[in-house]
């Protein structure tokens, strides 16, 4: 069997790297931080989260992190994860492919500016 | 992770979610249950992302539905994967049990063979019409079920949410000899209903 391509990346899979992109956290500041980067557009709940974080470990996307230098470990029961080389490049190329659509976007005029209007 | 270490943020989880979490798969369970019900337990204290209580509540109950499903899914398709034999040796006997159940009917409709019906067979020759019933909805319902329930290893649900939920599902390539097996089952099914609608015109 053919190995699943990876870009495109779902939002979940997307956000959950860019959320680790920061660094090692564990679920919950994740879902934090998704919401946080995305003005509150992307709600993941607990489902879809560990859903998605089992999914990324099994693809190598992510790690789980055992001791975590640098964040106070107030809850020894909150299991920590990182971004893995594989992650990051992924991460990487899908920014690529959104940036060259953002491009031609753009390049038709159909993006709006901050202010509103399209230029 | 044992009981005690989860009583405290479990106790403060909905009755509801609590027994949602309970249908996750072991494996799933075993690695994640501890942290769900910490960060379940963190929303309904952040209010993250409803700060209204009952719309926080259906917002975990509807994506804890879906992230259950597509987990019972997922591991189906692996137990299948690592086991596929098995799966095949349950489609080749319920072949045989259709074949052993639509022979008789099928030998007398295409070539008048007088064979005795399976269900007097196996129930003996003045069954109780509940038995016959019984045996009938079995007949009848068990290949759809049956291909239903055979059908789910080789289906992925992909669950994207964008202003909502949508689902898509993918039939994947499991195993040829599988696959086979679906379509004739499917085949088989299907031919026997029409038989039956025509028999009855």
């Amino acid at each position: 069997m053919t190995e699943k391509p990876i870009i495109p990346l779902t939002q979940a899979v997307f956000h959950i790297l860019l959320a680790l992109s920061e660094g090692d956290q564990h679920g919950y500041r994740i879902m934090q931080l998704v919401f946080k980067n995305t003005n509150g557009r992307f709600r993941m709940g607990p489902g879809t989260l560990y859903g998605t974080i089992k999914r990324m470990l099994e693809d190598g996307l992510i790690i789980e992190v055992v001791n975590t230098e640098g964040i106070p470990q107030t809850d020894q029961r909150r299991r920590y994860y990182r971004l893995t080389g594989k992650g990051r490049e992924a991460l990487q190329d899908e920014a690529e492919r959104i940036n060259l659509l953002a491009e031609q976007l753009r390049a038709k005029k159909l993006v709006r500016e901050t202010d509103g209007s399209t230029l | 992770m044992n009981s005690s270490q989860l009583s405290e943020p479990m106790r403060e989880i909905d009755p509801l979610i609590k027994k949602l979490l309970s249908f996750y798969p072991t494996e799933f369970k075993q690695r994640f249950m501890g942290e769900m019900i910490l960060t379940i337990s963190d929303m309904q204290r952040d209010g993250l992302p409803n700060r209204n209580g009952l719309a926080q509540k259906i917002f975990i109950i509807i994506d804890l539905l879906s992230g259950l499903t597509q987990a019972n899914f997922d591991q189906r398709r692996q137990e299948m994967k690592k086991n596929p034999i098995v799966w095949v040796i349950g489609g080749i006997a319920i072949l045989a049990l259709w074949v052993f159940m639509f022979t008789p009917s099928l030998s007398r409709l295409f070539f008048n063979w007088q064979m005795k019906d399976s269900y007097l067979l196996l129930l003996g020759e003045n069954p109780a019409r509940v038995f016959v019933t019984l045996l009938d909805v079995v007949g009848y319902l068990g290949p759809l079920l049956a291909f239903i329930l055979l059908l789910v290893p080789v289906v992925s649900i992909d669950l994207q949410k964008e202003e909502g939920f949508t689902m898509r599902l993918k039939a994947r390539q499991v195993s040829v000899l599988y696959r086979g097996f679906i379509i004739a089952a499917t085949l088989l099914s299907l031919g026997w209903y029409v038989i039956l609608i025509a028999s009855r015109i």
